[in-house]
């Protein structure tokens, strides 16, 4: 440990700034979990909480049931075999994630519309109309919610199963076991922490989502939460309902935690894959194709022929000003959220007590908190300290300044710092992790500041994870929907509010552009963090 | 007591526990380091040797003590001297080259602008350790023995006070540590320098260092030349560290030492009546039959090559003392056969002892 010298102690202050105000929303809402009387908040709770919490409830079990299942099987499938396919299919799965989940709804409800492809095909077979299946339910929600966020527990099972030690399967093949019985007796065993942590990332997204939700017309938190802040103008309760939401989060983030610390088992040889081939190499062709399909192919496909048909109408200047003034700000929230990693792991490294590293954790924690939430915790104490300052000034001068920070791009880009900072620390964190103490130590001792070891040795160490941590943020930012809608200025436009607005004026076909160059732009971390960890891998 | 303006060092009562655990890693270390000589701090894993090393860099906060570099105090109470201007040169055990400079960049770390610029300080730094050719290349391109001497030139670009080397020979093989020895003494001698290295293996001390400090369990537990130091450990743990050592109890019986095992000559006119002796491999030869002497039997011999190892078991004349084991090199032509009853006496000039009560 570097002992805190003057310039470590203003390391130490800025970092415990900056995490005291990225934290601050989450904390402001905490703080409302047992808020006083409140008429609207009572007529909330009299009528409607019982049915955000049962909806949520169901959402959250329907996708726990399917995702598990789905995502470590495929991870297993492509673990364990080889066969046709396998190879891309092992990051093509991946893929989903490409896709918020608003817009994979839309795309669905295109493929079960009067006429679509679901239609036809019911007419063909003489059944009902869209064999019956009612999309607009809260299963049928679950079941979309499933197919997208399934590569959370796909990813985290493979690279559990990939770190399994190659001995402990071959021991235990050697006892007899056949793969199923490795699979369900060692294998499943030991990934089983990772499974729950990646798990309660999936139903963190689900809390999170409010654009599929809104769309499919199932009453959850966020949709309360939309409802008492901008129909009942009530922001009160849309911060007791946040508050309510949080405890949810909770028991999410320490399912998650716990899943982390428990998966340290490492190993450099990796299992050995066993070919398939004929029937069985087909079925398991099938099973991966399944999800894929579901969760990616159909939606876009579904969405290519809209944008096809459209692109004439909305493909127009404003079409780029939009693009650009969406790039430019998932752009600049990426730069603050990274260099805002960069600040706060530095600082951990030079003084490695438990206080910075307790600060560097706290940083953390408001990736899992729903957007809607933080929103709600940046707008409101905002809002009170524009009219503190108006009042202020208009009192001793005569005139107010109007609104400084809520409804400002100050606003919404503090709110996705909160939000962000932890998509920009892990690849961050992760590069300094392998950055040799003695790296800092060397240059420390050949005369360099604090500040000249970080630019000109850890920055330039680790920069393809910085810029593995921009594309990240960015892709997260530009597809960001609850805490946009609540925090943007008036008549701000992103690609996201944009696609939502299309959506909800039932316009899916023009919905279909800007939703689909999200998606384009979500396959690019897919991809480059792919051909990332296959570079890894064969060095 | 050492000339004060000769020493570059002082350590006064430093104390450095980690706070993963109880015991400090340096307990109330007192010691000093002279100018122009090559110090070796020597001492197991967790001999707190390294703390020692990263103390005096800075890399570390005291809890209680003071340590005073090139006259000036970098670390008491109220002081800390940053790593940056504490003007020391670091060789780590990795090297901790740094990877995206190229040998001449990394070289050209420390020196300031203007030295940079004319590239002279580098250069000759190149030449003094051999790789005038190697400038442009990156650390991942070169040889280990080549990594090393980088990080010695980097070290030594700047012209620091001292230079502090930590393991510096420890991830060599054994066919390139003697030649590493021999280049490393040069390099130091030929910039004139003070050099402490931390080792745990005695025979990197005989080869390189001027000055030892021995190091156990956070204590500084004797500070000499190291041929002093190994002829007159100042306890039973020192003379371990230098490799397999027999302790026996013995009393005065006139001038001749008294064991359970024999009586012995300890080369020394004047002896206590009651110490404990020092015996090393090469301590004892084999005596004719005749002799008085230790009584030993011989349970195998072993061939190592170069010499004949002899595992000895040491006869107690009663049965209430433990029987002791010990080894005895030979020459690679003798050998005894298991169970042989032999009689040892001194082959050294003076056998060392310890007073006891």
């Amino acid at each position: 440990m570097i002992r805190p010298g003057r310039h470590a102690r203003s390391w130490f202050v800025s970092t415990a700034l900056l995490v005291i105000a990225v934290s601050m929303p989450a904390i402001y809402v905490a703080l409302h979990v047992f808020g006083g009387s409140n008429p609207v908040w009572d007529h909330l709770a009299a009528t409607v909480l019982t049915d955000y919490i049962v909806n949520t409830f169901i959402l959250m079990l329907g996708v726990a049931v399917l995702v598990t299942p789905v995502g470590v099987l495929c991870a297993w499938l492509i673990s364990a075999y080889d066969f046709p396919g396998r190879a891309w299919l092992e990051w093509a799965l991946v893929l989903p994630l490409a896709m918020p989940a608003y817009i994979t709804g839309y795309a669905w409800s295109g493929i079960f519309e009067y006429g679509g492809p679901v239609d036809s095909l019911a007419a063909f077979l003489g059944s009902g109309s869209s064999l019956g299946i009612d999309i607009f339910s809260v299963y049928f929600l679950a079941a979309l919610f499933a197919f997208v966020l399934y590569p959370y527990v796909y990813l985290v099972a493979r690279s559990s199963f990939a770190r399994q030690s190659a001995g402990l399967i071959e021991a235990a093949r050697l006892t007899g076991a056949g793969n199923w019985e490795v699979f369900r007796r060692v294998a499943m065993p030991l990934a089983r922490p990772a499974v729950a942590g990646g798990l309660a990332l999936c139903l963190m997204e689900v809390l999170n989502d409010y654009g599929a939700v809104k769309y499919f017309g199932v009453s959850t938190f966020t949709t309360g939460i939309f409802r008492a802040w901008f129909a009942l103008g009530d922001t009160g309760a849309a911060v007791r309902l946040a508050a309510v939401l949080m405890l949810f989060v909770f028991v999410l983030i320490v399912l998650e935690r716990r899943g982390r610390a428990r998966t340290a088992v490492s190993s450099s040889a990796t299992m050995r894959r066993q070919t398939l081939r004929g029937k069985k190499a087909l079925l398991a062709l099938i099973f991966c194709l399944v999800p894929l399909s579901l969760g990616f192919v159909f939606p876009v496909v579904r969405l290519l022929t809209w944008a096809w048909r459209t692109a004439s109408d909305v493909l127009d200047l404003q079409f780029v000003y939009l693009v650009l003034n969406s790039f430019a700000l998932a752009l600049g929230s990426a730069v603050l959220c990274c260099a805002a990693a960069i600040l706060v792991l530095y600082t951990a490294r030079l003084q490695r007590t438990r206080l910075a590293g307790f600060l560097a954790q706290s940083a953390t924690l408001g990736y899992s908190i729903p957007g809607a939430v933080i929103a709600v915790g940046v707008m409101t104490p905002f809002a009170a300290i524009d009219h503190g300052i108006d009042g202020l000034v208009q009192s001793l001068t005569g005139s107010g300044t109007g609104l400084l920070l809520s409804g400002t791009l100050i606003a919404l880009l503090y709110a996705y710092l909160s939000r962000y900072l932890a998509v920009a620390f892990q690849p961050v964190d992760a590069g300094f992790e392998r950055t040799a103490a003695s790296m800092d130590e060397a240059a420390r001792s050949l005369g360099a500041s604090p500040l000249r070891a970080l630019l000109q040795i850890n920055i330039p160490m680790v920069r393809t994870a910085i810029l593995s941590a921009i594309i990240l943020v960015f892709v997260d930012v530009l597809k960001e929907l609850p805490l946009t809608l609540i925090l943007r200025p008036f008549n701000f436009e992103t690609l996201a509010t944009r696609a939502f607005e299309f959506a909800g004026n039932e316009q899916l076909a023009e919905a279909a552009n800007p939703a689909l160059l999200i998606v384009a732009v979500g396959v690019i971390p897919i991809v480059y963090l792919n051909r990332l960890m296959n570079a890894k891998q064969a060095r | 007591m050492i000339n004060p303006q000769l020493s570059i060092v002082e350590f006064n009562g430093v104390t450095k526990r980690y706070v993963t655990s109880e015991a400090p890693a340096v307990n109330e270390a007192t010691f000093s380091i002279q100018r122009a000589c090559i110090t070796a701090l020597l001492g197991g894993s967790g001999s707190g040797k390294s703390t020692v090393l990263r103390l005096l860099a800075g890399l570390e906060t005291p809890e209680a003590g003071s340590i005073v570099l090139a006259g000036n105090t970098v670390s008491d109470g109220r002081t800390f001297v940053p790593p940056e201007k504490r003007n020391i040169g670091l060789v780590f055990q990795d090297y901790a080259l740094f990877p995206h400079l190229t040998v001449k960049q990394n070289i050209e770390f420390g020196l300031g602008k203007k030295s940079k610029q004319d590239g002279q300080r580098a250069r000759s730094m190149l030449e003094l350790v051999e790789l005038d050719q190697l400038g442009h290349r990156y650390p991942h391109e070169l040889s280990g023995g080549q990594r090393q001497r980088v990080a010695i030139a980097r070290a030594l670009a700047p012209q620091p006070d001292i230079l502090l080397l930590d393991e510096p020979f420890s991830n060599l093989d054994d066919a390139l540590k003697a030649h590493v020895r021999r280049d490393l003494t040069r390099i130091i001698r030929t910039a004139e320098m003070t050099a402490v290295f931390v080792t745990h293996d005695v025979r990197d001390v005989f080869a390189a260092a001027d000055r030892l400090i021995v190091l156990d369990d956070g204590h500084v537990r004797q500070a000499g030349r190291p041929d002093e130091v190994y002829q007159q450990p100042a306890n039973p743990g020192v003379a371990r560290i230098f490799g397999e050592t027999t302790i026996i109890k013995a009393q005065s019986h006139g001038n001749m030492a008294h064991t359970a095992f024999g009586e012995i000559d300890l080369g020394v006119p004047e002896i206590p009546s009651n110490m404990l002796i020092c015996l090393r491999p090469g301590d004892l030869q084999i005596a004719a039959q005749t002799e008085s002497g230790l009584q030993a039997v011989v349970e195998c011999t072993t061939f190592f090559g170069m010499y004949n190892e002899l595992l000895l078991r040491l006869t107690p004349a009663d049965s209430t003392t433990e029987p002791v084991h010990l080894t005895l090199p030979l020459s690679c032509d003798e050998s005894y056969s298991p169970g042989a009853r032999l009689t040892l006496t001194r082959a050294v000039r003076r056998i060392h002892f310890w007073p006891a009560d």
